[in-house]
């Protein structure tokens, strides 16, 4: 089986102490992930050494079954996004030209740009704001417009693209929260993308992902379905915090 | 922003305007009131052989021997000068990044300075140039490594702060040198110090045409990167953009562009820091277009400036570096109380 993303015998260590170990993971191709866990259980240095940013004490990762090292930067770059927590841009670009910059590892012709553009930016709802100051937007419309940047990013991949989400929902309100998660599930699910996203909220996870990565402490606490991962004990095991089990209507299990 | 719309299609036709008329201003303003149609047919008849213009003889030497050589090199320093503005403030991700104010070009001026002193006039024209790309690239390695912070953001008190310090000791090490210089030496320091285009020998003249036209084509090569790099970093080298490596060439091309700017017409401040603003404030920050655009408006600006500075005492005559600090200072201020807001919580 073809494997967009594969974690092998992974070690993070940061400033001499490790940070995380991973056995083995792996993402396939149309799979929506959500990576859950309490905050320093190494989460953002999953996503730092997947990106590169951090070089492994030991282990590999491979991206379509080849290093992730040993890729090209620039193809790399059109098969691995990442979406940021925040942004550091201060300078006067407007939303579209943020989007725009997705492009740089790309080469599209110019009308192809223009309609790649409005096309990812209609699809996170942020077209309306377009000719807008980036830095005048709210948090999460900032927030959309860099998940559309990342999209034109991966859209031109000639293997399935992965994509990491640095808790995408955290500056949305309760709509745009639900809406996002739709749309990266549509896209992983009918375009193949590969989602591996750092959620908070366990509902959510349970609702959208198709599987779960329970990080804690450093080490992969549980992999799987996520009904049968997020139970009230692991999760008291985990957060400290033992929830109550409810069955909704539609017949989900919730955590409250 | 629609206003964006009708200046992009406007920008180039208005600034090419511009750049005629000053190049017109600049042949014809000067104590010997000359015709700027014949001073034109002049300029056509040196370039291309030709017999056109009814000047007398002196009149064609002032036009070609004096103010033709001072306006080219006033074109080609003053669009040096902005893209290298441009592409620093890119590189540090800040408008008030300026290769004036953070030091680059003080440090630029300290190399100059000393070739001009230890040399002798016939080995100091070519040493002038490299001493002063070597100051300005050890001051912008300097600062580079001091403004930059732990989490890759740099630091705006830092670099503004690196400035006055550099800025300061340039100045005590000329005062210095002015001691012990020799009468020649004396002459060339003072008068270039304060910023002059009255020094342009051919060979600085195709010295610094052809590093203008070479930084043009790199920097535009670079244009789509700088734009990721404003992003931030990390979010660069995501996009398959090895950053430390353009870093370090954006670094070093500067350097260069500086060192040469500085060594040919002494420390011309602030056309660095208003061109690519006042650009973006109308255009926007993308260096595809920011670059070019900021190329020509440098090269207009400076030649404003120089026949202001020629004709304002004249016959007496500034040198044009006041000129550019007295409109370039006021607009310095402008800018640190719009970023008043930002820069208090640092």
């Amino acid at each position: 089986m073809m494997t967009s993303l594969t974690l092998q015998h992974l070690n993070i260590a940061h400033d001499g102490r490790s940070i995380l170990n991973i056995e083995h993971a792996e993402v396939e191709p149309g799979e929506f992930i959500a990576v859950l866990g309490p905050n320093g259980a190494g989460k953002t240095s999953l996503f730092r050494a997947i990106t590169t940013e951090w070089k492994p004490s030991s282990g590999s990762i491979f991206l379509h079954d080849k290093n992730v090292d040993n890729w090209s930067r620039r193809e790399r770059a059109k098969h691995l996004g990442i979406l940021p927590q925040a942004s550091q841009l201060t300078f006067p670009f407007s939303a579209s030209e943020v989007v725009e910059i997705g492009a740089t590892p790309l080469s599209l012709p110019t009308d192809e740009l223009v309609s790649q553009t409005r096309f990812w930016m209609e699809k996170t709802d942020t077209w309306q704001f377009a000719d807008r100051l980036f830095t005048s937007l709210s948090g999460g419309e900032r927030q959309r417009v860099q998940l559309a940047r990342i999209l034109l990013q991966v859209s031109q991949a000639k293997k399935p693209p992965v994509v990491l989400l640095d808790e995408p929902t955290s500056a949305q309100d309760l709509g745009q929260q639900h809406h996002l998660l739709q749309l990266v599930r549509q896209l992983s699910h009918e375009a193949h993308f590969s989602i591996v996203a750092i959620l908070h909220d366990l509902n959510q996870a349970t609702r959208y992902a198709d599987k779960i990565w329970l990080l804690n402490q450093g080490k992969m606490y549980a992999q799987g379905l996520p009904q049968e991962i997020l139970t009230p004990d692991t999760v008291s095991a985990v957060w400290g915090y033992l929830p109550e089990k409810l069955v909704t209507q539609a017949g989900n299990n919730v955590l409250i | 922003m629609p206003y964006q719309t009708l200046f992009r299609k406007l920008a180039w036709p208005f600034l090419g305007t511009l750049l005629v008329i000053g190049i017109i201003l600049s042949l014809t303003s000067g104590p010997m009131k000359l015709s700027g149609w014949q001073s034109l047919l002049t300029v056509w008849d040196g370039v291309f052989h030709t017999e056109l213009s009814r000047l007398s003889d002196y009149e064609k030497v002032v036009i070609w021997d004096l103010r033709w050589p001072r306006t080219l090199l006033a074109l080609f320093i003053g669009a040096l000068l902005a893209i290298c503005g441009a592409v620093t403030q890119g590189l540090f991700r800040n408008p008030l990044a300026d290769p004036g104010i953070i030091g680059v070009s003080s440090g630029a001026g300290l190399g100059a300075a000393l070739a001009i002193v230890i040399f002798p006039v016939s080995f100091s024209v070519f040493a002038t140039p490299v001493a002063a790309f070597v100051g300005g690239l050890v001051t912008s390695l300097l600062v580079y490594r001091l403004a930059q912070s732990s989490q890759g953001n740099t630091s705006v008190l830092i670099l503004l702060l690196a400035g006055v310090a550099v800025a300061a000791f340039t100045g005590a090490v000329i005062g210095f040198m002015t001691f012990i210089a020799n009468d020649q030496a004396l002459r060339d320091l003072t008068l270039w110090g304060m910023g002059s285009l009255n020094g342009a020998t051919p060979f600085m003249l195709w010295l610094s045409a052809l590093c203008c036209l070479c930084l043009l084509v790199f920097y535009q090569y670079c244009a789509k990167a700088l734009n990721a790099l404003l992003l931030g970093e990390a979010e660069a080298a995501h996009l398959g953009i090895d950053t430390e490596r353009l870093k370090r060439q954006l670094i070093i091309a500067t350097a260069i562009g500086i060192g040469i700017a500085v060594s040919a017409s002494g420390i011309i401040g602030f056309i660095s820091l208003v061109v690519p603003h006042l650009i973006r404030m109308t255009l926007g920050p993308d260096h595809q277009r920011l670059l070019p655009l900021s190329a020509i408006t440098g090269a207009a600006l400076l030649l404003l400036a120089d026949v202001a500075a020629r004709v304002w005492l004249a016959p007496a005559e500034l040198p044009v570096g006041l000129v550019t600090a007295l409109i370039g200072a006021p607009f310095f201020v402008f800018l640190l109380l719009q970023q008043r807001q930002r820069l208090s919580t640092l």
